[in-house]
């Protein structure tokens, strides 16, 4: 094997958590004079990066963040910084719970805009990618009403495009129908059009052609498990590419 | 960042103690990140599956799990659920499906699961060299596949 072959194979293992402890110390310190083999080590990270990106979502819990933020050094908030950064959620329920990091330690401590940027998404948690998307539209009204995104975690992100109006005593629910003989399945209520997370239980992994459908229902969801209201809106499921 | 370090340590509080050092370590190396080599979000995952490595390392991994979970997850199947959930035009997916199966299953047990050497070659049932030659060469296919 040539040297630069050698030199890469040994970033690659580094990278799989493979090398001894020992020659993960010793990879560590040379990668601080040698900058070919810190930038095969980054390359290599880069590669494997979309495996940490597809793990299972797990939410940290409250005291979890205490612990941490207890631990670090305090810094005074300011407020030039305390804007979630480029890319950043501000509307995640788990970034508003952390909203000390956004204006003070993180933001200041650090000299990277980019490092604060990045630390904002991974707190957040990866975005990962839906399994399928289904753009559902109006059955007689033009235009997109909804999105729906499923993810292979078994949540499912319901994001509306339009207000839907909801008259007194009724309610929104969900459906989808990834096949005929067990027919629609019931995904949850909705009080009114706001962007929701709900879970898929107990169903297959979502599948192209699948359909998702909101329709209004009495006070409490559908007395029969079934459909008893108009559709409206209904869409198709794709793969994002 | 818990989901890596659960796939790993397999114990949600042992997972909890990951991201906790892995963020004081984080904080304290702030400065030695440089945007030039890569993205910051990569850099902290390293950090993460760094501190789940060395959790494991010190303790048997027999400890942390029980029997029925660690054989669950070693199944050659449910590293290819993995890959699955990678978007199908992504590069390392096409990259990896290029690979024959058990290199393929070397590599995510590796990366995602902080296998050794050793445990890979006790779970897919061949000799330590050979999960050794599988790795190298799977690596430089991949380099050449994913370049």
């Amino acid at each position: 094997m040539s040297p630069d072959r050698e030199l890469d194979a040994l970033a690659g293992e580094y990278v799989l958590g493979l090398a001894e402890p020992e020659d993960a110390a010793e990879i560590e310190r040379r990668m601080r004079h040698e900058p070919e083999l810190a930038r095969l080590v980054s390359v290599w990270r880069e590669r494997f990066a979309p495996l940490d990106m597809v793990a299972d979502r797990i939410e940290p819990g409250e005291a979890l963040w205490q612990r941490i933020t207890a631990e670090l050094p305090a810094a005074a908030p300011s407020p030039a910084v305390a804007k979630a950064p480029a890319g950043v959620r501000p509307t995640s329920s788990l970034w508003s719970s952390i909203g000390f990091w956004r204006g003070s330690a993180f933001a200041t401590g650090f000299a990277s805009v980019a490092l604060v940027a990045a630390l904002g998404s991974v707190l957040l948690r990866p975005e990962p990618q839906p399994v399928v998307v289904a753009v559902l539209q109006g059955e007689a009204s033009a235009g997109p009403g909804a999105i729906v995104e499923a993810f292979s975690d078994g949540s499912i992100r319901l994001r509306p495009l339009v207000d839907i109006a909801v008259p007194e005593g009724k309610t929104l629910q969900v459906w989808t129908l990834w096949d005929r003989a067990v027919g629609p399945v019931p995904l949850g209520l909705l009080q009114q059009a706001q962007e929701s997370w709900l879970a898929r239980e107990g169903q297959p992994v979502p599948r192209s052609e699948q359909i998702y459908e909101i329709t209004l229902e009495p006070e409490g969801g559908s007395p029969t498990g079934r459909p008893t209201g108009p559709i409206l809106y209904k869409g198709l499921a794709s793969r994002p590419l | 960042m818990l989901g890596v370090a659960m796939r790993i340590v397999r114990r949600r509080d042992l997972a909890e103690e990951v991201v906790h050092d892995a963020f004081v370590q984080i904080w304290r190396k702030a400065d030695q990140f440089d945007p030039a080599l890569g993205s910051g979000r990569s850099w902290m995952f390293a950090i993460v599956r760094n501190r789940a490595l060395n959790l494991i390392r010190d303790r048997s991994r027999e400890e942390l799990t029980d029997d029925a979970t660690l054989e669950g997850l070693a199944e050659i199947g449910d590293h290819d659920d993995l890959i699955q959930r990678l978007g199908q035009s992504e590069a390392l997916r096409v990259c990896l499906e290029r690979l024959e199966r058990p290199r393929r299953a070397s590599l995510v047990l590796a990366y995602a699961g902080g296998f050794s050497h050793g445990e890979i070659a006790g779970r897919l049932g061949v000799p330590l060299g050979t999960v050794k030659a599988w790795i190298r060469r799977s690596l430089l296919s991949l380099r050449e596949c994913m370049a």
